[in-house]
């Protein structure tokens, strides 16, 4: 059952300074050429993920989300074009980018996903959205309804952290004793599965007037909100970014040599 | 329909999506293919379609996308879910509105899965400024063909049971009001 509960929790660190450090060293890859500086970066960032105090099983599996979604299809690609180049010699199949480029442009890309994988991981989901909510203010002048639409985002996920998981555990029992034997063919285990979807969202629309009492009477201020405030540990992220830039921009110039 | 039951409807479809998306590592699939899912969120999609309007459908797909994000993955797979999301939204919903005749409800989930993996693969491709990922596309094409014609099937018994219910009625009560 949906409650009125207010989600965002007391946070580390400021939302807004995390969001402008967090684009900044998704841009930062994109601006330096040597070798050094993404090792620098590199070591910063998995510094960033232990002082956030993410767990190793979460960048594992954000990691092995990036090499299915990004590197797997990229390097099937990169083979099928050098096979059909080396069978045909047609300049149709010629990767034209050096291996240094790709690497390059992969390593900038792994860092964007891994920059907004740290931002979402540990900022509470009421701060983003509160600050979603201020950041779209030009919108609501133009008549945009953001208010109703962040409270949407807002009740589903309050919704999923309800019950979700609940709903999910029974799913899974259901699914487990469905899809039990491996003996069963797979048409069989298709109709079962289909059977407990279909129960599930019929099933769901049973709690319709909950849930449209609940928007109704939700005030978006109970919901979710930002204030910016500036704590100790803030600065001391700030000045190790600042320092970030500063070894990084040295190397950049060549005043290091 | 009511604003505020519209966005309890739309509250409910996306929760069901997300709750459905994480059930797929219990599906077997005979052939597992990497960075290929079932997709089980378009059953959702489909029954929005069937019952709202585009605007509506739209609306649950980029929650959905976002929501997702903000739960599990990043922009980068923002960026990917939004791409394949609204192009297969609109693709499938022209077909059901424009179409309908010609194609069934699995038709239309199986076009909607190929448009999202295409999508997808272009915006890869567009990011990673290289080509070579759309070698990658038939795979994805095939995988797509089997996975829209899984959910489609899904879909169209899902679809049956809501109209029944009617839940998408003004005047639909929940099973437990009925006899008030």
């Amino acid at each position: 059952m949906i409650t009125n509960q207010k989600i965002n929790n007391s946070d580390d660190l400021d939302g807004l300074i995390k969001f402008i450090l967090t684009a900044a060293l998704a841009c930062l890859p994109f601006l330096i050429v040597e070798q050094m500086n993404y090792v620098i970066l590199s070591v910063y960032l998995l510094g960033a993920a232990f002082v956030l105090r993410v767990r190793l099983r979460t960048l594992m599996v954000s990691a092995a989300s990036y090499s299915i979604i990004v590197l797997l299809p990229y390097f099937f690609g990169l083979l099928l074009s050098s096979i059909l180049y080396l069978m045909t010699d047609n300049a149709l199949f010629r990767v034209y980018q050096g291996y240094y480029e790709v690497s390059l442009r992969l390593f900038r890309l792994s860092v964007v996903w891994y920059v907004s994988m740290l931002y979402f991981y540990t900022t509470p989901i009421g701060t983003v959205i509160g600050l979603l909510d201020k950041l779209f203010f030009p919108l609501k002048l133009i008549g945009v309804p953001v208010t109703n639409y962040l409270k949407v985002v807002m009740c589903i996920v309050i919704e999923l952290k309800e019950t979700g998981t609940d709903v999910v555990k029974n799913l899974r029992e259901s699914m487990r004793s469905n899809i039990g034997s491996e003996k069963k063919k797979f048409q069989r285990n298709i109709t079962g599965i289909s059977q407990i979807i279909v129960a599930l969202i019929v099933n769901s629309f049973e709690k319709l007037d909950k849930v449209q009492s609940f928007v109704e009477n939700a005030k978006p201020e109970d919901l979710y909100g930002y204030s910016f405030k500036i704590t100790k540990r803030d600065i001391a992220v700030i000045f190790s970014f600042v320092l970030l830039t500063t070894v990084v921009s040295i190397i950049e110039n060549g005043y290091w040599l | 329909m009511d604003k505020n039951k519209k966005y309890a409807v739309i509250i409910i479809l996306v929760t069901n999506a997300i709750i459905i998306s994480c059930l797929e590592s219990f599906i077997p699939i005979p052939i597992p293919v990497p960075g290929v899912k079932l997709g089980l969120g378009n059953i959702i999609t489909m029954i929005a379609i069937v019952f709202l309007g585009l605007k509506d459908v739209l609306f649950i797909v980029i929650v959905r996308c976002f929501v997702v994000a903000f739960l599990t993955r990043g922009v980068v797979m923002l960026v990917l879910s939004l791409a394949g999301g609204i192009l297969s939204t609109i693709v499938m919903w022209l077909l059901f509105k424009k179409l309908s005749r010609l194609f069934s409800v699995k038709g239309i989930s199986i076009a909607g899965a190929i448009v999202h993996s295409t999508a997808q693969i272009m915006v890869a491709a567009f990011i990673l400024g290289q080509a070579v990922v759309m070698y990658y596309l038939p795979v994805l094409i095939v995988s797509s063909i089997i996975t829209g014609l899984l959910t489609g099937s899904i879909a169209e018994i899902a679809i049956k049971e809501v109209a029944l219910k009617g839940v998408f009625s003004d005047d639909y009560k929940p099973k437990d009001q009925q006899f008030r």
